[in-house]
């Protein structure tokens, strides 16, 4: 036996895989060959050193208890969140709701007509954006001096006195069905926009869980 | 086995308390793994404390192919390794330049006591180990550590059992030439043993 075979043997010996005729060989080699022998006696002694340096190793307190913390906390998180999927259904929904109502009221703002006590009612744009109050005023005020010029100011004013009392009146229901006929436009508006958002967000929240489970499945061993 | 499928089964269900009496009896291993991956106690501890949420997080997808403790050694080597790779900024010398600065143990004891020998025998192997490439170093532990077969080592690490074969090898003359360097902590008694032996057969 040369020393290139006896060092190609020394793995198998590690793990006793020699026949009683190897290892012979192997052992009248070592006593022959200083270099081998000095090879043979580290490799025993690691084998023998590596089989038992764990054995004193106990985990500290810190790790013990810190991933029994951190497993309870992530429990607990799942726990809640599969318990109360109603509950964040209506929350969602209420949430939905008050946005949907603000964003109406906002809106409005934008479309309110004014009322003056000379019966002159002045439009706002149709566009949704907000029009300020005074520049509504400003936008009233020719219409205004032309109705005012027909029948004299006195005149048109007792004219039309009943009427605008019967309209203020009337105002504040008619504002609420105003304002549930704008809500109902808002809705229409942005409900298809919203139902487009929100199963976008299903599939991309399914897709990342698939994603996420398979690159777990090909890390963490399952087959 | 059967109170491991048990548990195993409750666990699954997001039972913690069933999770802690499963891998239980592995804590003790997994961290030691982790502190011969890691080769620091306090990396170890994060590593560990990784592999052990990974376990729970990854039990719905344990398909039970492998042992339960073969695929628990898997995800801990697994979060050793990532953690290895985040650790960029930690360096360490490979063995052969090591062994070619002439790397010494330290001197001036002039005869340790048995249990002094032990301990700086447990740390010249220690940096030995942490010295080997990562993917020599956790088939070396798995197997000459740890004591698992090829097979399970093979399986924990994703490779074939050939390849284990290979790496574990490797690293047994890697680490077992920069040990060389030290010949009053490895290899004396031994050939001391055999001086001895040829000693007796020559008096016969």
């Amino acid at each position: 036996m040369n020393c290139e075979t006896f060092a190609s043997l020394l793995s198998r010996l590690w793990d006793g895989e020699l026949s009683p005729g190897e290892e012979e060989a192997l052992r009248l080699h070592a006593a022959s060959c200083p270099r081998c022998a000095q090879l043979l006696a580290v490799w025993e002694d690691a084998r023998d050193a590596l089989a038992h340096l764990d054995d004193d190793v106990q985990p500290p307190e810190t790790f013990s208890q810190g991933w029994r913390d951190a497993v309870r906390r992530e429990a607990f998180r799942a726990k809640r969140m599969r318990r109360r999927p109603f509950l964040r259904a209506v929350s969602g929904l209420a949430a939905a709701i008050v946005l949907l109502a603000g964003s109406t009221a906002l809106w409005r703002e934008g479309m309110l007509p004014v009322a003056y006590p000379d019966g002159v009612r002045v439009e706002a744009s149709a566009a949704p954006d907000v029009q300020e109050p005074g520049l509504m005023l400003a936008r009233a005020l020719p219409e205004m001096d032309e109705t005012v010029g027909t029948g004299g100011p006195d005149a048109s004013y007792a004219a039309d006195e009943p009427h605008a009392a019967q309209e203020a009146a009337a105002e504040p229901a008619s504002q609420q069905r105003a304002f549930i006929e704008d809500f109902a436009r808002v809705c229409g508006a942005v409900l298809p926009w919203a139902l487009g958002a929100l199963a976008a967000a299903l599939v991309a929240g399914l897709t990342a869980r698939q994603a996420r489970r398979r690159q777990t499945r090909r890390k963490d061993g399952s087959e | 086995m059967q109170e491991e499928s048990r548990l195993l089964a409750r666990a699954r269900r997001g039972d913690p308390d069933a999770f802690e009496r499963l891998v239980a009896p592995y804590e003790r291993k997994i961290y030691a793994l982790s502190l011969r991956m890691m080769g620091d106690p306090e990396d170890a501890r994060d590593a560990a404390q990784d592999a052990m949420l990974r376990i729970w997080r990854a039990l719905p997808d344990y398909e039970e192919r492998a042992s339960f403790a073969t695929w628990v050694y898997r995800v801990t080597s697994s979060a050793c390794l990532d953690a290895l790779r985040k650790r960029k900024l930690r360096a360490h010398e490979s063995l052969e330049t090591m062994v070619d600065e002439g790397f010494s143990p330290a001197s001036g004891e002039a005869g340790p006591e048995a249990a002094l020998m032990a301990q700086a025998r447990s740390e010249r192997l220690a940096q030995g180990i942490d010295a080997l490439p990562e993917d020599l170093r956790a088939a070396l532990v798995l197997r000459d550590v740890q004591g698992e077969r090829y097979e399970d080592v093979a399986q924990a690490l994703g490779v074939s059992v050939g390849t284990v074969k290979s790496r574990i090898h490797r690293a047994r003359e890697k680490l077992c030439a920069f040990l060389m360097q030290s010949p009053e902590l490895f290899g004396a008694r031994h050939v001391q043993r055999d001086v001895g032996k040829e000693a007796g057969k020559r008096e016969l």
